[in-house]
């Protein structure tokens, strides 16, 4: 028998970074791996779990509150250098809302300043009001991407930018781009189930990770999630 | 001299309001205020003063308070039109204060108070006892998070402030280690609706204050709100008053060693119960009172809309968009109608305060409760009728439930031919009078040809 391919999916920080519907996007990418007839396992990882980065194919942390961000950066500064080595090794690393704050030098929030992992060079500064609102981004050849930003801080960044924006807030007020991304490490302020509202960038992502595993990616858009992606664009964008 | 004049301009024009037939609940003070901003701080108080705010169960609760005190013949001046906001507030108390003492006609002041705005209506000092009924995910793109309310609601008084904490809910919880002055707590024991693990990740509030590991629950009632209780620093729920037994089949609880009886059989209403009963113990109420004022002198919550559709029933309930729980509860009333039905969800606006479309909430509910076999049909509307779509489906439920109304005016015959029993509608308000109308037309329309 063969042995039956599985796709492993860590969310990281469930019950801490799990303040804006985070949990569809796993449901997302499950539903995303399983139309295509491949299984997926999902493992809920948070303070003080063994955490193995290695083993999975797709890391997925969410936003939180100011304070349960910073402690999971607490949590998360010993494993640094695996998650480095995970980046290094192409594998998908998403980070949506305020969790991509942690990747950076630093954080500066509540008036006090914050050493975050130092993976890449950007770092966040807390805002004197918080930015909410909707957005609609570019992002390679696809269709715009949609979705909603509620958040403390402005990032500093000046490459590797994930999205460019079309509609609403970019990483700060002077830029005109939002997110970050380094091989597929891709991180966005977007919350509000990126994922369930994109089917078409979630899917993007599988076929990329299938193409790779020499599995054939089957085009499927006849779904629920496929059209309110198209009733959005048709009531707000176009 | 001038207080006085602003207090008499302020019934002048609740006078006028009330002639033109408009809203006269709101509108006074937002112009009285404009003369001296600082006019709450100026007039003469009660001895009470109690304020009710959370992310739910505020309006429940204050209706409820209010009913027992005057039923023992206390003179109370509340919010009962619910306009929890700075002029509905100060509308209210120039009202009902006395021209000539500038002091509030009543014995207690009680107000129902937006958790978001408490310390733009009161000076710190002002609220002798405040309840907190819950703090949850709720509006976040005005509200950000639940951190952020906690914050709001603690800086709004002192320590003069008498708290009443809902203690089953592990953030407002918090608060115990936060306000040196007078708390008290109160909570339901485990009942038969409990459940040992949450339905899913959305939990708020997981983690010790003190030690930040994680919390350990022997039970949750829903969403972060149980029992809980941290291995390592010890840090736990701790109850002085204590709801037992709730029982929604015989709408009633124990408290103190008696019957109490819940006028609606959700759970929410034994929080609101035990909340108000907590209350007015503490302000010196006789049990005997109290306990008379809930089970004999029986107090109605708000009806459901009820309409009909043929021979069926349609019950109509208000969908709380951006706060989970609080759409969970709804949802709850739903499931504990045990014959057939059919629901309808949906929404063109996800907020009537604010422009913003935002959608994770939807993410945020335990849509996976609606997996029953009773339920026949569940019919989406709205502009984001596929995303509920999407969610419903995302929650395991059978996709040959779901019916997409592209046009809502075809519903009426869309729910004749394609579903079967009792019809909750539970939307949003943009849709409600929609709804509404369309059912009526329906209903006189047949009235016609008989």
């Amino acid at each position: 028998m063969v042995k039956m391919m599985k796709i492993k999916i860590a969310h990281l920080y469930y019950d801490l970074l799990n303040l804006y519907g985070e949990q569809g996007n796993i449901l997302a990418l499950t539903n995303a791996f399983n139309k295509q007839k491949i299984n997926v396992t999902v493992d809920l990882l948070s303070i003080e779990d063994n955490k193995k980065f290695n083993k999975y194919d797709i890391i997925y942390i969410g936003s939180g509150s100011e304070e349960n961000l910073l402690l999971a950066l607490n949590d998360l500064k010993k494993d640094t250098q695996e998650i480095k080595e995970y980046i290094k090794k192409d594998k998908y690393f998403i980070s949506t809302g305020n969790s991509k704050d942690l990747f950076g030098k630093f954080i500066q929030i509540n008036n006090s300043k914050y050493k975050a992992l130092n993976i890449f060079d950007y770092y966040s500064k807390q805002n004197p009001v918080r930015i909410v609102g909707e957005s609609i981004m570019g992002f390679k050849d696809l269709p715009p991407i949609v979705g909603f930003q509620n958040r403390a801080c402005v990032m500093q960044n000046n490459y590797n930018h994930l999205f460019s924006v079309i509609n609403g807030y970019a990483d700060n007020y002077k830029s005109s781009y939002e997110g970050y991304r380094e091989n597929n490490f891709l991180a966005t302020y977007l919350i509000g189930p990126l994922l369930i509202r994109n089917p078409h960038f979630t899917d993007y992502i599988v076929k990329d990770i299938l193409i790779k595993k020499k599995i054939k990616f089957k085009e499927i858009t006849d779904t629920y999630e496929y059209k309110a992606y198209q009733e959005y664009i048709n009531n707000f964008y176009e | 001299m001038k207080l006085r004049i602003i207090i008499l301009l302020n019934k002048l024009i609740t006078l006028v309001c009330r002639l033109l037939g408009r809203n006269a609940s709101v509108f006074p003070a937002s112009l009285v205020l404009k003369l001296d901003n600082n006019i709450l701080e100026k007039i003469k108080y009660p001895k009470y003063v109690i304020g009710i705010t959370g992310s739910s169960g505020k309006g429940s609760t204050t209706s409820l308070i209010a009913h027992i005190l005057k039923e023992n013949n206390y003179k109370v001046v509340w919010n009962k039109s619910g306009s929890n906001l700075l002029n509905g507030i100060a509308t209210l108390i120039l009202n009902n204060s006395s021209i000539l003492t500038t002091k509030i006609k009543a014995d207690i002041l009680l107000l129902e108070l937006d958790e978001s705005f408490i310390r733009e209506i009161f000076k710190k000092s002002t609220l002798t006892h405040l309840i907190v009924t819950n703090i949850t995910r709720d509006q976040p793109a005005r509200n950000s998070t639940p951190e952020s309310i906690f914050n709001k609601i603690l800086t709004s008084i002192t320590n003069d402030t008498h708290l009443i904490l809902n203690g089953d809910d592990s953030l407002v919880n918090q608060m115990t280690l936060k306000h040196k002055g007078k708390i008290t707590t109160y909570g339901l024991d485990k009942t038969i609706y409990s459940i040992n693990t949450p339905i899913s990740n959305n939990i708020d509030a997981a983690y010790c204050p003190v030690c930040n590991k994680k919390l350990n629950y022997s039970f949750y009632h829903y969403g972060h709100l149980g029992s809980y209780k941290c291995y390592n620093c010890n840090y736990q729920r701790k109850l002085d008053y204590k709801g037992k037994k709730v029982n929604l089949n015989f709408s009633e609880i124990i408290i103190d060693n008696n019957k109490v009886h819940l006028n609606t059989n959700v759970l929410f209403a034994a929080y609101y119960t035990l909340a108000a009963y907590t209350l007015c113990k503490i302000i010196g109420l006789k049990e005997e009172y109290i306990l008379k004022s809930l089970n004999e002198n029986i107090s109605k919550p708000k009806r459901m809309q009820n309409l009909k559709l043929d021979n069926r029933e349609v019950i109509m309930l208000e969908s709380k968009n951006e706060n989970n729980l609080s759409y969970l509860q709804s949802l709850n009333i739903i499931n504990q109608y045990e014959n057939n039905k059919t629901i309808i969800l949906g929404f063109n606006n996800v907020s009537r305060r604010y422009k913003y479309n935002d959608l994770s909430w939807l993410y945020d509910i335990d849509f996976n409760i609606l997996n029953t076999d009773n339920i026949d049909r569940i019919f989406c509307i709205g502009r984001f009728r596929f995303d509920i779509a999407a969610r419903l489906i995302n929650s395991g439920l059978n996709e040959n439930k779901i019916i997409l109304v592209n046009d809502i005016n075809n519903i009426i015959d869309m729910l004749k031919e394609n579903s079967t029993g009792t019809i909750f509608t539970m939307v949003c308000f943009d849709m409600t009078e929609i709804l509404k109308n369309l059912f009526l037309k329906e209903e006189n329309g047949e009235n016609d040809e008989n």
